[in-house]
């Protein structure tokens, strides 16, 4: 291969250019793995512990269940389908539904913000998983939220630069270590769980704290959180995928590797909050096998939290750099990853509570990410059937067809701001106040249906004959 | 890498003809048929039927 020739394959890697199926390297269980190594990981106890708040764990492992497939379908049609048929690197192909400045505007919505707040939770984790060890190590109590955890939580975020800062081969061996590491920690606790509960009594335990007298509305909530951690898959998956051969094999494995994996890890945390009566992972691992079982657990989950918070980390600078302007590109890899680390360090100096309270964080993110693989999928599947102008969407921004108005495809940004109206129209994540509607739709699912609809009949009535986006005349 | 040269435009083309030659040759590997679509509706129908059912 000649120089060029590397350097066109090395700029398709990162994103510049659509892979050829020859270049892709992951086959079904490639892929499979690596989503898996994913999914595997801490946020997984958070969010099973979470779900033990609103409900027991009979109708927490139907929560886990019913939320997270149907998140992780759409979300999936929506990323993987395009992404594996044509190698396009997932913002790229946002291109087609928002234009050229649009996708941009897309990202920081929904990358930057989401992984900002989802660094600092796991910082959080991290300095409370040290502040649980020094406190059995020194058999003093735990301060969650004291001067400890907070100096470990921002080291935490300092070795996460560190190690993104030195590329993704550091990365790499993180991930080889710690995804199976963390699928048998979680086989371990299923273990010690069984061991001191019978699987009727675990069915038969209450939930923590339910918000709401009524059960099936605390059954919806929880049902919504897990489409919220199923749809905020969206950011990510979409360029695992490229990478896969065809798109059969980037579709499916997402069935195992993200909704299998992620659903194992909450249902060992819901169980485990439930069984312990605390929904904080820090705090039940030190309870569920004495002092020794506590110690590894706890020192295990902190090492594993840093090697998520690099994955995240990671995707979404490599990503920024796709979408940003030249100013963004220029910038020094450090000095990118740095300045990413502002915000996630400011909240957690100054919002520790965010962690108690992160499972409406995750909630937010959904009435952007359901509404996303709404229009996904309709602009994808019913407007494009399924053909993307590959030339147009890497053309420089003068030329392209994605130009819209001033590079903004209006009609997308409609549809975007329509799906968030109709989810917090149904349900408000801060206060869990909800509609009537609520209790029979969730509402994510009616603000993805809203945002594909309002983007498809105004795509079909006003794109064509403005003559944006080079939507096919049939 | 300068996305706006000469030879970054011919590599796009490059790629872009090797899709549309798929296309014409209706030579996709592992495309999603009507039997995906339906398989992925009858696991997911089933699995949140038969879970709401168990659970709730």
């Amino acid at each position: 291969m000649t120089n060029t020739e590397t350097d066109f394959r090395a700029a398709a890697e990162q994103g510049d250019a659509p892979l050829l199926p020859s270049e892709r390297l992951w086959g079904f269980w490639e892929f499979t793995y690596a989503n898996s190594a994913l999914a595997i990981a801490t946020w997984a106890f958070l969010i099973g512990g979470a779900i033990g708040l609103f409900v027991g764990p009979k109708e927490g492992i139907a929560a886990i269940v019913i939320g997270n497939i149907i998140g992780v379908v759409l979300t999936a049609l929506a990323t993987c389908a395009p992404a594996g048929k044509y190698g396009v690197e997932q913002f790229v192909t946002l291109r087609s539904q928002f234009g050229t400045n649009g996708s941009r505007l897309v990202y920081v919505l929904a990358v930057v913000f989401l992984t900002m707040g989802w660094l600092a939770v796991l910082a959080m984790m991290f300095g409370r998983s040290i502040d649980g060890l020094t406190a059995i190590v020194g058999n003093t109590e735990a301060s969650p939220l004291g001067v400890k955890m907070t100096i470990a939580a921002c080291g935490a975020i300092l070795l996460t630069w560190f190690i993104v800062a030195k590329g993704p081969t550091s990365i790499k061996i993180f991930n080889m270590v710690v995804a199976p590491a963390l699928a048998l920690l979680m086989v371990w606790m299923l273990y010690l769980l069984l061991s001191k509960n019978s699987f009727s009594d675990l069915m038969a335990m209450q939930a923590i704290a339910p918000p709401f007298e009524d059960n099936t509305l605390n059954f919806i909530i929880a049902i919504e959180v897990n489409l919220a951690a199923g749809f905020s898959w969206w950011p990510y998956i979409g360029n695992l995928a490229r990478l896969t051969k065809n798109e059969r094999t980037a579709f499916w494995p997402n069935i195992i590797g993200i909704f299998g994996a992620a659903a194992l890890g909450e249902i060992v945390g819901l169980l485990a909050a439930v069984a312990f009566g605390q929904s904080d992972p820090t705090i039940w691992m030190t309870q569920i096998g004495g002092l020794t079982v506590g110690l590894i657990a706890l020192g295990f989950v902190a090492f594993a939290n840093i090697t998520s918070m690099a994955n995240i980390l990671y995707t979404s600078i490599v990503g920024l750099r796709q979408v940003g302007t030249e100013g963004v590109r220029k910038l020094r890899w450090e000095v990118i990853l740095a300045l990413f680390c502002v915000i996630p360090v400011i909240l957690v100096l100054f919002y520790p509570g965010m962690y108690d309270g992160f499972f409406i964080f995750l909630v937010w993110t959904s009435a952007l990410n359901s509404a996303l693989a709404g229009i996904g999928i309709a602009d994808y599947f019913f407007l494009r059937h399924q053909n993307l102008d590959l030339r147009g969407l890497h053309a420089p921004h003068e030329t392209s067809p994605y130009r819209f108005v001033g590079g903004f495809n209006p009609i997308g940004l409609i549809a975007l701001a329509v799906g968030f109206v109709v989810y917090i129209l149904i349900f408000n994540p801060q206060t869990l106040a909800s509609a009537a509607v609520f209790k029979y739709l969730t509402a994510s699912i009616p603000s993805c249906l809203a945002a594909g609809l309002v983007h498809y009949a105004l795509t079909k009535a006003f794109a064509r004959a403005n003559g944006w986006g080079a939507y096919p005349k049939a | 890498m300068d996305r706006t040269t000469d030879a970054w435009q011919h590599e796009i083309e490059r790629r872009a003809r090797h899709y549309d030659d798929l296309d014409a040759r209706g030579a996709w590997e592992g495309r999603m048929g009507a039997t995906d679509y339906v398989g992925l509706l009858v696991l997911t129908v089933a699995l949140v039927v038969g879970f709401w059912a168990w659970g709730h």
